[in-house]
């Protein structure tokens, strides 16, 4: 295996001829030297660093020194055929080593032994090294010396491998150097790799992950994993195999590969008890079910990771997991917890006075604030992640933040401040040749300078996103945004038809008005609420501005805005306009604000005596009063009546399931557990309620 | 040994006037290690009026950051000029270094590994990892930077000082991208820290000077393997020895087999003197 072919590192080309001039050269040199001093001068071509003091004992141990070892140095010395490599140390010329392997005739083991047995019994007496400087230098050249003499490369690789968890990225690389001038890379013969070569593997692979060489580190990985021997170290680097393998798969979106890897890591980090271990693979674990929307179980495994690096007070890890964690609460509705989470790893992150994650963590919590209707606070946590990005010099993470303020100040309102964000968001992107950010946020430009009324903005904005898109062949956002541009240019001629400034008005407002709609049913709460006051602004139509007060209610009320859902619900219904909805909505606006059920209930009884199967009447009637500890009975015949009324309605049903759970009987809460199973059994993608709920009520001590 | 540089009058003369101009950088291309240590000495015996200070590392062994500053310091204290090292604080980052045990399972730590689609996911998920007490090494390393930029200020700030570093083998190219940044950075930070003008940067590359552009410089030179005739006659005034030496295909000879045929050559003529 081990050749001296390979370990010229940095020397030229293999592929080129030895030149037989220089050899000749050289040929010379050695032969006018003394018979002592050629001697030496072929031991001492071994060592990949010297000194004169490791030279001399080199010597002295060899047995061709006698009294004059320094001599022999200075004769070798006379001749340029070595070089000084840092102040203290030197080494015989590449051409020369080379010249003198070629004479000894192939691997020149003999010789190789001899000098590494001489290093050896050097290093055990470190006081004899005191000039030499450094004992890890020393160290590490004898660790290469042993990978050149196959029964010595065993003790060679595990010498190696305590340099290699000093984890610096310098002595990696220079690691990673010396197996490859020694080690074969072919070892397909070997079913069970022994335990030195997959400790050679392990290092490889490892390094190559860290500098984002997937292939090779795949190609180095693989066989740590699947072809690992049973010992305690194999195991233990088998799982980070295992563990790197599946960061790779996910990398590739080969999402099903991943999960297998990630669970064997897992499950093999468990066999060695490494609780670490275990925590990083939970985290990867947590990562990739969050991606492929298993919320439940991701959140589980980040609670795992959290719980064993809690233990061991490894504070700064539980800050990057509770990041991860903050954003699967945030998918499960769960925002407060979302919120506390984030604000935990910020602090935590500050108080290691790691800006630039402070900084990114600061984005999640923007998001979640946002959520949650702080805007004020989201707006404070973006600008304040902008400004450490901004103090770094990040440019790309300013972009991805102003994105998100952009978001944000529209929801304020500020619709100037979002479009000068999302503006200046584009320009860095742009900048930086970011064509699939730049055709992000392009997209939200253009719904910003919609709802400004920049309607000829707008298209080009969006008409430019497009553009960006088809030209990275990324079709899937293209179609919703091409049939938002034929909407607008409808609107377009609209207004360029309208003779008189009454009339352009008008269809402003129309479209206002059509826009509200149009965002309200596709969720869009904030643009609804937005367009609403538009029209309203627009218009001088009364029928229009009930219109427009409805829309606003409604999506105050979708928004959690509660007070202001409240105080336009009471407008409309001052407008005479009524419907079963408008009341249902109402009341229960009311009983979450926490008014008493006398000032609201009325509102409910209308609501049924507009439409008695209005099956959210019905079911928030009942919650009310279930909120209020009243008539349980008709709280829950109420909701049984909903479920009745519309079967295998999920929030139907865990509306029931919560009034239920009021209650102190053991047959109630029985039967909540199994309403909220159906509840999940016909959830749609992004109901989690019932999950969590289920998940309290399994905590309960019945 | 008597040590010289074989004629390189071009190469040379430009070091000659890069040293009285003021910029800071001169980058230089050599392809033979031997003539690298050749133009270092060279160096050496021609910096006047500053002191030189010499580094020379391979690019098959690692260079840390630390002793990177270590050897510095030691080639700047051999001139009995500058102050010992800060030696306590150099052992202890070599005292934390072993205690970065979990190193290989710290790679495995998941964030960032993902890639994200959308711009919130990839905000969400950017985290790096974080190795804390690697981290902890960079800013100890950041520390002793300081306090080598501090006392080489007070000790040096009536010199001129050249340093000169050789970067062997696959040359700078081949180091961690980690190490390429904070040596610019370095080298950056230490001509202009109100130095300015007082400190030369002359950097001797085996392999290309790319990714040492970034160092602004118009001073930048190769030195090629080969020598020509008259390069070689300069150097010996001897015809009879140069037409010996020279490959008659090329019209040119490699600079170590020359130097060596040269040495022998010269020994001979003394011996038989």
């Amino acid at each position: 295996m081990s050749s001296n072919v390979k370990w010229f590192y940095g020397r030229k080309n293999e592929t080129q001829k030895i030149d037989i001039k220089m050899n000749n050269t050289i040929q010379n040199i050695v032969e006018d030297l003394t018979p002592e001093a050629s001697q030496s001068l072929y031991l001492l071509s071994f060592p990949f660093y010297l000194n004169d003091d490791v030279a001399m004992n080199l010597l002295v141990r060899s047995g061709l020194a006698n009294g004059n070892a320094s001599d022999l140095i200075n004769e070798i010395r006379s001749f340029p055929i070595w070089h000084e490599e840092t102040r203290r140390s030197w080494v015989i010329d590449d051409d020369v080593r080379e010249y003198i392997f070629s004479k000894l005739n192939g691997s020149a083991e003999t010789i190789r032994l001899t000098v590494l047995n001489a290093m050896q019994e050097i290093r055990l007496k470190p006081e004899e090294l005191s000039q030499s400087g450094n004992l890890r230098q020393f160290d590490l050249q004898l660790a290469r010396l042993s990978l050149t003499v196959e029964h010595e490369q065993e003790k060679g690789i595990n010498a190696l491998r305590k340099f290699f968890n000093e984890n610096n990225d310098e002595t990696l690389r220079v690691i990673d150097l010396y197996i490859d001038e020694n080690l074969s890379s072919t070892i397909s013969h070997i079913k069970i790799l022994p335990d030195h070569l997959q400790n050679a593997y392990f290092m490889r692979g490892s390094y190559a992950y860290k500098i984002n060489d997937f292939k090779s580190a795949m190609h180095f990985l693989k066989p740590v994993w699947k072809r690992r021997s049973g010992t305690y170290q194999s195991v233990q680097d088998a799982a980070v195999a295992a563990h790197l393998i599946g960061l790779i798969f996910c990398k590739e979106y080969r999402y099903k590969k991943a999960e297998d890897a990630y669970r064997e890591s897992l499950e093999l980090s468990k066999q060695v008890n490494n609780l670490i271990g275990q925590a990083h693979v939970s985290h990867s674990l947590g990562n990739l079910l969050r991606l492929n929307n298993r919320h439940i179980e991701a959140k589980e495994a980040l609670e795992r990771s959290i719980s064993i690096l809690e233990d061991r007070g490894n504070q700064s890890d539980v800050a990057i997991v509770l990041n991860s964690l903050g954003g699967v609460l945030r998918h499960l509705g769960d925002l407060e917890g979302a919120k506390e989470a984030l604000e935990r790893s910020i602090s935590i992150l500050e108080d290691r006075g790691n800006q630039s994650d402070v900084a990114i963590v600061l984005n999640s919590l923007g998001g979640v604030l946002r959520h949650l209707g702080d805007l004020e606070g989201a707006k404070e946590a973006l600008e304040r992640s902008i400004s450490i990005h901004e103090d770094r010099g990040d440019q790309a993470n300013v972009a991805i933040v102003l994105n998100s303020l952009g978001g944000v100040l529209r929801h304020l309102g500020d619709l100037e401040g979002a479009k000068e964000a999302l503006e200046r968001s584009i320009s860095i992107h742009e900048g930086r040749g970011d064509q699939a950010n730049v055709a992000i946020v392009l997209n939200s430009l253009g719904g910003v300078l919609r709802d400004l009324g920049d309607l000829e903005g707008a298209k080009e904005a969006l008409e430019r996103s497009i553009s960006i898109h088809e030209d990275r062949g990324d079709q899937s956002s293209v179609a919703i945004t091409k049939k938002n541009i034929q909407n607008i240019e409808k609107w377009i001629t609209k207004i360029k038809k309208a003779s008189n400034e009454q009339t352009r008005k008008s269809v402003f407002a129309n479209f206002h008005l059509e826009s509200a709609t149009n965002l309200f049913y596709s969720n869009d709460f904030f643009g609804s609420l937005i367009h609403s006051k538009q029209a309203l602004s627009h218009t001088s139509n009364q029928n229009t501005k009930i219109k427009c007060y409805e829309k606003i209610a409604f999506s105050a009320y979708r928004l959690r805005m509660l007070d202001l859902a409240a105080e336009y619900f009471e407008i409309v219904l001052s407008h005479e306009r009524d419907s079963a909805s408008i009341r249902a909505t109402y009341a229960n606006t009311l009983s979450e604000i926490g008014e008493p059920l006398d000032n609201y209930e009325y509102h409910f009884k209308k609501a049924l005596e507009l439409d008695e199967n209005h099956v959210w009447a019905l079911s928030w009637y009942g919650l009310s009063l279930a909120r209020e500890k009243k008539r349980f009975s008709e709280a829950v015949e109420l909701a049984r009546l909903s479920v009745k009324l519309r079967p295998n309605h999920s929030a139907l049903l865990y509306n029931l399931a919560t009034i239920l759970m009021t209650s102190t009987e053991i047959k109630d809460i029985l039967e909540a557990e199994s309403i909220l199973k159906q509840a999940i059994s016909v959830a749609p993608p992004g109901f989690h309620l019932a999950k969590i709920a289920l998940e309290k009520l399994s905590k309960t001590n019945l | 040994m008597n040590v010289q540089w074989c004629d390189r009058t071009v190469v040379k003369e430009n070091f000659g006037i890069w040293r009285e101009c003021s910029n800071p950088f001169m980058l230089v291309q050599v392809f033979d290690t031997q003539e690298m240590q050749d133009i270092k000495k060279w160096i050496e015996q021609n910096a006047e009026p500053y002191l030189p200070v010499m580094i020379s590392y391979p690019s098959d062994y690692p260079i840390l950051k630390n002793e990177l500053l270590k050897e510095l310091t030691d080639e700047l204290g051999g001139n009995d000029k500058f102050p010992d090292f800060n030696k306590e604080y150099n052992k202890d980052i070599h005292q934390l270094i072993p205690q970065i045990k979990q190193g290989v399972a710290e790679y495995a730590s998941s964030n960032g590994a993902i890639e994200a689609s959308s711009i919130t996911q990839q905000a969400a998920i950017q985290i790096s990892p974080l190795p804390s007490l690697e981290e902890l090494r960079e800013r100890n390393i950041q520390k002793l930077l300081d306090y080598f930029l501090q006392d080489f200020k007070k000790s040096c700030c009536s010199l001129q000082t050249l340093f000169v570093f050789q970067f062997k083998k696959l040359g700078f190219k081949s180091f961690t991208p980690d190490f390429k940044r904070w040596f610019h950075k370095f080298c950056k930070t230490l001509s202009q820290g109100g130095l300015g003008g007082r400190i030369k940067f002359c950097i001797l590359n085996q392999g290309d000077l790319n990714e040492l552009l970034e160092l602004d410089t118009d001073y930048i030179e190769t030195v090629y393997e080969e020598l020509t005739f008259e390069d070689i006659l300069n150097e010996t005034d001897n015809e009879d020895f140069c037409y010996g030496v020279i490959n008659p295909d090329k019209n040119s000879v490699k600079y170590s087999e020359f130097k060596r045929k040269m040495v022998l050559w010269k020994k001979k003529r003394n011996t038989k003197n």
